[in-house]
């Protein structure tokens, strides 16, 4: 018969080993996952970052659209209204026809139709290239926030705006869209 | 012996890991802090930067040509669907001074009345008339185009770089042409 005390004896020689294993073990564990808790923390943090700066950039990105589409609605509505009222829609510019090519110079609305200008900002030391293309078309007569039925001329021209960055690939694309009236220029 | 110094290494170890703990979530809160104040910071750049686009548009006169003495930019313009000529102002306040950054506030006056404004979140504020070259005027009435820029910043952000922004564009309003 062996005593109690020699038999725990006897357990506790294996026993000590596998004690200090275990707590090396947790000591491990515990580290392991101390370190995805602060590597996921730093992430979200830089992700934060990242967000914040890809809004900053939107921002003066929102800038360069509205002077771009402030600056193509301030010429003249349309080639044929330039200097002279007209009394027929068909007198204005077939949207066909829309585009930089269409005269000498960009003196009319449609003349942006599919330009596209490289605009800078600077931001601290670095310079931020802003892509801006633009886009005419008629807009419907009674409903302006709708396109017009293709190869309609109107007294309305929808000019959108689409921006975004070159430098950033994530950085949002703004697009600004304006409707223009010929005002009293077309007489119908 | 042995007991004495696996309960010493456990304390540093555990200590060591709540420390770590603790200062990760000190800075996630900080994070979230500035991420707050940066997102509101923009929302109130956004509603100033439509307002000051839908006046802008329609300026019909300008008083000076860059901000006067009194911090005013004054001009004449239609707001609204009406006919009506509007006096509209926009005058920059001083608020406080930030780690070393002054903050503004730009307030909208219409007809002597205050119809909006900034928020404090200006930290420069520039708004000149200039020529149809882009060049500025020496008088308000060879103005074609008025140009206005704003840099704002977040008060509660630490990282200043980031938690500033700008807002710069070009108006050519079809009345001063």
């Amino acid at each position: 018969m062996v005593s109690r005390t020699k038999a725990l004896e006897r357990f506790s020689v294996p026993l000590k080993p596998l004690l200090h294993m275990t707590q090396t073990i947790f000591a491990i564990v515990a580290l392991t996952i101390l370190s995805l808790f602060i590597y996921s923390e730093r992430r979200n943090a830089v992700q934060t970052q990242q967000i914040m700066v890809e809004q900053a950039i939107n921002a003066i990105g929102n800038g360069v659209a509205v002077s771009r589409l402030n600056e193509i609605q301030s010429y003249s509505y349309d080639q044929a209204t330039e200097d002279t009222y007209i009394d027929y829609a068909s007198q204005l510019t077939q949207s066909s026809l829309f585009g930089p090519g269409q005269d000498a110079e960009n003196d009319d609305i449609d003349d942006f139709h599919g330009a596209v200008k490289d605009l800078y900002r600077v931001v601290g030391t670095d310079t931020l290239t802003f892509r801006a293309e633009s886009y005419v078309a008629y807009a419907d007569e009674t409903d302006p926030s709708k396109s017009a039925a293709s190869g309609t001329r109107t007294k309305f021209k929808q000019v959108t705006v689409k921006v975004y960055n070159l430098n950033i690939a994530d950085a949002d694309t703004v697009l600004l869209s304006q409707t223009i009236s010929c005002k009293n220029a077309c007489n119908w | 012996m042995q007991i004495l110094l696996d309960n010493l290494t456990a304390t540093i170890m555990g200590g060591a890991i709540l420390l770590m703990i603790i200062t990760a979530n000190i800075s996630n809160r900080e994070s979230l802090t500035d991420s707050t104040a940066f997102y509101t910071m923009i929302m109130k750049q956004e509603a100033f930067a439509y307002m000051l686009t839908r006046d802008l548009q329609s300026v019909e006169r300008l008083s000076s040509i860059e901000e006067a003495s009194d911090s005013t930019f004054r001009f004449r313009g239609h707001i609204g669907d009406d006919a009506t000529l509007h006096t509209i102002v926009y005058k920059r306040e001083y608020v406080r001074d930030y780690e070393g950054t002054a903050y503004y506030q730009i307030h909208r006056m219409v007809d002597g009345e205050i119809a909006g404004g900034s928020g404090d979140i200006i930290t420069n504020w520039q708004v000149e008339a200039r020529d149809v070259a882009g060049v500025k005027v020496s008088d308000t009435d060879a103005a074609k185009q008025i140009y206005v820029r704003f840099d704002v910043g977040s008060k509660i952000g630490k990282q200043a770089k980031i938690e500033q922004t700008y807002w710069e564009a070009s108006f050519f309003p079809p009345l001063l042409q």
